[in-house]
């Protein structure tokens, strides 16, 4: 059963006479507990599909179903629900809140929704990517490996049905990008997350169980590497 | 073109949306410099035109005002400026860095900022002084409409001038260009003192203060999760904050300085100038009425006077009569006293303020103060009114606590009595009235018409009371038709006119001049406060949008990571209460302090007392919540306009 199915995805910017197509009319699923690589040259699509996955963006016509629901038809509010609840999303460039400290930042989509956090689970979260003695801490005080293992956390603490990473080991030297990797496939694995994982780096696409190649918005080729 | 002189016009060119932003932040601050001193140049010209040359004095008392004023101003105006270039602080720092890393000079940099103040500030710093023109116009033209109604009266008509106040057009230019370029400078040399790739890494680096624990459970409980994290991040990210809290600062001391000189400048006038606002006024006095009481061989055995006075019904008849001329208002104040005999009455002991009893004639104050009192009685209406301002009820005396004296040649207004509930013996005629003192009126909550009534040592308001000597103050458009129709009201009304004396007069051209005066400063005070006013809101806007805008990403982030908009709007709503309440906690004590300057400055020419600015106070606690929040919250709303992903990826 496909957790997320995308069908004739499309997304243009532009005008009428003088529009680019960004995304044009893409369509497939992903199975529950997998892990996803999506590459690409740079402008084939990639960060606009993710977007589109991840809900922060509308596409200009076509449908992501997460868990059976169409994203798209939520309004703006219950779409920020939904983000919080069921997609954990990681940049290339972190984007923590730079007010909040590490604990704090991991615990946000949990405070956003109103609930009590779950001590176990950020204790356990915070042993996994190695911050423990550093929860305190602002992201200003972390290096960009920590502040990336941080804001996998945060994509992390709420079991979401997807994360999605987009060029998550973009900014990092090759020791703090393997520890991500590591730590994104560890995820995976230990907690059954469907994993979802842009990059234009070959090492690290073919460590995933499949990978979509994108080019000019469309999907070139959809290969199993494992099965 | 020099290569340093190209690369700041691209550098304006490339960041068209920074660069207009930058651009309104000097054309708003020039603007305001030149317009306020403009239009406070055509007042004071005003002003020379009818008062003629002023006493030393004044001219000490104009230049404390104009230096706490200013201070206040080119502080607002310099705070608007460094804030449009602070958004793009770290965009500058990091382009710098990349100059660095190419291999451009430290000196190169500061070639190219100098440069991109120059650039700047010839299309900034003309446009200002433009649009501080043109709103000066504005101003003038709107003072002058209030100045016709006067004018048509006048021989020589009065004029608002508008004047090209040419040095605080050279004061703004000044101002202006300095500002620009310290603030261009600030970020260049960060980025001179950091490698070059840590300047490049700056962009968009808020910095934060090291965490501290337990932000408040009762924030969250009271604005759920995402207040809480408003008062994170006000007090982790001061810098973010600071010049939204200044800016509201500063224009809180503005609006409060402002407002007290209006207050005080009035009270000044209204102290040097006693006039009553009429057109026409109608006088009432019963004659006195020499009664000789003879015994049989005809030798005079006693004497006294007897008054025919005004019945306060039949006073109360009259009012509400010539109220019915059309668009005409009238106000009745009658008193016991005649025209000619003021009554004498002596005081409870220690009454009299220390100010009063330096002043009095040692004569009258042996073992307690003999001192003249009048008994005043006004229209039912502004009666009612009396009642309210002095918090009392209906039926009350009330005793008026306002002194007006001339000290050699200072006017001096002061309290003269220490109000105490007491009972005060009134000598009317031949008979001495009890009149217990219920509430009391000070400063400039008295109208001139009970004073004008009243001018002896010592007043107290009383209800209907049957008056020797009555006066109708009225205001009309048609005051020739008024003054006729005045006439025959107040004798239809009068069934027994032998002994008294009526007269309907327009006020003598010296009362109409001082009036004039006043009106003047009135407009003068409003349309410099309204000014000040409109500059203190301009800037606090542009400063709290200027911060959302800086936050767009923060935003974003928070958003794609679940936060609603309801959510978003809570966080925004604390923010604004914190950042008003933090602001307030600042501005009031130095707006106070600003007010109490301006006093300072008065009394350098008057002598009265310091008016507490409550009402401007609470106006603008009132009005800081409601700004704050509607700006943050509309600017908020334009930012969700945008995509998530821009706002996102907008570094």
């Amino acid at each position: 059963m496909g957790i997320l199915k995308v069908k004739g995805l499309t997304k243009t910017y532009g005008t009428a006479d003088a529009h680019v197509t960004a995304l044009g009319g893409v369509s497939f699923a992903v199975e529950k507990g997998s892990f996803t690589a999506i590459v690409g040259a740079s402008g084939s699509g990639k960060s606009t599909l993710l977007h589109l996955l991840g809900g922060v963006d509308r596409p200009t016509s076509g449908s992501v179903q997460v868990d059976g629901q169409n994203i798209f038809e939520m309004n703006e509010s219950n779409l920020a629900i939904f983000r919080r609840r069921n997609m954990g999303i990681v940049y290339q460039f972190y984007n923590l809140v730079p007010t909040l400290t590490a604990e704090e930042n991991i615990m946000l989509p949990y405070l956003l929704d109103g609930r009590k956090p779950d001590a176990a689970m950020l204790k356990e979260l915070l042993e996994t990517i190695g911050l423990t003695d550093r929860a305190g801490h602002l992201p200003g005080e972390l290096s960009g490996g920590q502040q990336q293992r941080v804001s996998i956390a945060r994509a992390l603490i709420n079991s979401p049905a997807v994360i999605l990473a987009d060029e998550p080991t973009g900014n990092l030297d090759s020791k703090s990008g393997r520890e991500v990797i590591d730590l994104l496939k560890f995820a995976n694995k230990r907690y059954s997350q469907t994993l979802l994982l842009i990059t234009h780096d070959e090492k690290i696409a073919l460590q995933a169980d499949r990978i979509i190649t994108l080019s000019d918005g469309q999907i070139l080729r959809d290969e199993r590497v494992r099965s | 073109m020099k290569l340093t002189a190209r690369l700041a016009y691209s550098q304006i060119t490339a960041n068209r949306k920074r660069t207009v932003w930058t651009l309104l932040g000097i054309v708003l601050s020039v603007s305001m410099i030149t317009a306020v001193y403009g239009f406070a140049a055509g007042g004071l010209d005003a002003m020379h035109m009818l008062a003629g040359e002023m006493r030393a004095e004044y001219y000490t008392m104009i230049y404390i005002i104009g230096a706490v004023l200013s201070a206040i101003i080119f502080a607002s105006s310099v705070i608007v400026m460094t804030n449009a270039f602070r958004v793009s602080a770290g965009q500058r720092m990091s382009q710098f860095g990349i100059l660095k890393s190419v291999g451009a000079t430290s000196r190169q940099i500061s070639q190219t900022i100098v440069y991109e103040g120059i650039w700047l500030s010839t299309i900034g710093i003309p446009a200002g002084v433009m649009v501080g023109l043109l709103v000066q116009y504005i101003g003038v033209r709107i003072a002058n409409v209030f100045l016709v109604e006067i004018n048509v009266m006048e021989s020589n008509p009065l004029i608002f001038g508008f004047i090209v106040a040419w040095q605080a057009i050279l004061a703004a230019v000044l101002v202006g260009f300095f500002t620009v370029f310290i603030s261009a400078w600030l970020p260049a040399r960060k980025a001179a003192r950091l490698s070059a790739i840590d300047a490049i890494r700056k962009e968009s680096g808020t910095k934060v203060k090291t965490a501290r624990k337990n932000t408040g459970r009762l924030v969250s409980r009271l604005f759920g999760f995402e207040g809480a994290l408003a008062a994170k991040s006000l007090m982790r990210s001061k810098r973010n904050f600071r010049a939204t809290v200044v800016s509201l600062t500063i224009s809180i001391v503005m609006f409060v300085g402002a407002s007290s000189f209006g207050t005080h400048l009035n009270r000044m006038a209204r102290l040097v100038l006693p006039t009553v606002d009429a057109d026409v006024i109608g006088d009432f006095f019963s004659q006195q009425d020499h009664v000789s009481v003879f015994d049989e061989a005809g030798e005079t055995v006693d004497s006294y006077v007897h008054y025919l006075p005004l019945e306060y019904a039949v006073a109360e008849q009259i009012t509400a009569r010539l109220r019915e001329f059309p668009g005409a208002s009238v106000i009745g104040v009658g008193s016991n006293v005649s025209r000619t005999r003021v009554t004498g009455t002596v005081l409870p002991t220690g009454m009299e303020t220390s100010a009063l009893r330096q002043r009095i004639d040692p004569e009258n104050l042996r073992e307690s103060l003999y001192l003249s009192f009048a008994l005043v009685s006004v229209d039912a209406l502004l009666y009612a009114e009396l009642c309210r301002r002095a918090g009392v009820p209906h039926g009350s005396n009330i005793l008026i606590n306002y002194m007006r004296w001339r000290d050699e040649d200072r006017w001096v207004e002061f309290a003269p009595f220490n109000f105490d509930y007491q009972t005060v013996g009134v000598m009317s005629g031949n008979d001495i009235i009890e009149v217990p003192l219920h509430g009391e009126l000070r400063g400039d909550v008295i109208p001139g018409e009970v004073l004008y009534a009243g001018r002896y040592m010592a007043i107290a308001v009383v209800p209907e009371l049957d008056a020797k000597s009555y006066h109708w103050f009225a205001q009309t458009d048609d005051p020739g038709a008024f003054t006729s129709f005045m006439f025959d009201v107040i004798f239809e009304h009068l069934t027994d006119t032998r002994g008294i004396s009526v007269g309907v007069r327009m006020p003598s051209s010296e009362q109409s001049r001082d009036r004039a005066v006043i009106r003047l400063v009135m407009v003068f005070t409003y349309g410099f406060v309204g000014m000040l006013t409109l500059i203190g809101l301009t800037n606090v806007i542009s400063t709290i949008s200027t911060n959302v805008r800086s936050r767009s990403r923060e935003f974003a982030v928070l958003q794609s990571v679940g936060m609603t908009h309801g959510g978003l709007n809570r966080m925004l709503n604390l923010e604004s209460i914190l950042c008003s309440f933090k602001s307030l906690v600042y501005g009031i004590p130095l707006g106070i302090a600003a007010s109490y300057f301006i006093y300072w400055g008065v009394i350098q020419a008057v002598d009265f007392d310091y008016v507490f600015p409550v009402a401007a106070i609470l106006q603008c606690v009132l009005a800081v919540f409601i700004i704050t929040w509607v700006t943050m919250r509309y600017a908020a709303a334009r930012l969700r306009g945008g995509s998530l992903v821009d706002s996102i990826r907008e570094t």
